[in-house]
């Protein structure tokens, strides 16, 4: 008997554990597509005013930014300054793989800055300064929808993991 | 048969009542409906025996 309950009791933690962070999630993916942004308006910073290089301009966005995304582009810079004979864009999807862990980032989202690294150093800097407009609205458009949606997927995240709990430890009782 | 089948069984239903209200309010239909057919399939997996005892009984009875 104590053992069942002992069980259930694991299984309720487990559960609503694992609703909380479904639910956390969601706001973890909207900081890194917030510093996402920060990261790209340094750079077309960088590229208007410093007319640095694109690994220094790179190294300096890592100082600036927390977390995953300055881990990317701490990665990039590496990469650039290493130099192997890669194309920017390889690098820069090294560099975005090496990170995949550190990010909360949807693979939609993986998609639309992959499509960004295909300008990294092509062309002139309006075509850098583009590229970063359409990254930056994007990040808008989908950093509006998730807030919307955030309340009501945080309740029904907390909802699923209790009575999703409940569930199997009734079947399993 | 254990009484405690009865309980368990509606459990289930109140629980996947519970979940797919939840789901449909998130606007995640399919999800929803998925959950009801695995909570009819489940507490079919447990009823079968039964279901399969009581026609037995019943052959018995009348000695069909």
């Amino acid at each position: 008997m104590w053992g069942n309950i002992i069980g259930a009791g694991l299984i309720m933690v487990g559960s609503v554990g694992l609703g909380f962070y479904f639910s956390a999630k969601e706001n973890f993916r909207v900081r890194d597509l917030a510093e996402f942004k920060k990261a790209l308006l340094i750079l077309s910073s960088e590229i208007d005013f410093m007319r640095s290089t694109l690994a220094e301009a790179c190294k300096n966005i890592a100082k600036r930014t927390d977390g995953g995304v300055g881990e990317i582009f701490e990665n990039f810079s590496n990469l650039l300054a290493q130099g192997e004979g890669e194309t920017a864009y390889q690098l820069w999807l090294t560099a975005l793989d090496a990170a995949r862990n550190s990010t909360f980032l949807a693979s939609e989202d993986r998609l639309v800055l992959e499509d960004f690294g295909k300008t990294l150093g092509y062309l002139d800097k309006e075509m850098q300064k583009n590229a970063i407009t359409y990254a930056v609205a994007y990040i808008d458009e989908k950093t509006t929808a998730l807030q919307k949606a955030a309340d009501k997927n945080k309740r029904m995240y907390h909802s699923l993991g209790i009575a999703g709990g409940l569930l199997v430890t009734v079947v399993l009782w | 048969m254990d009484i405690s089948l009865l309980f368990q069984i509606a459990a289930v239903g109140i629980l996947v009542t519970v979940l797919n209200q939840v789901l449909k309010n998130g606007g995640r239909d399919e999800q929803a409906t998925m959950v009801t057919i695995a909570g009819i399939v489940l507490v079919l997996f447990w009823i079968v025996g039964h279901i399969a005892d009581l026609f037995t009984h019943l052959r018995e009875m009348f000695e069909l």
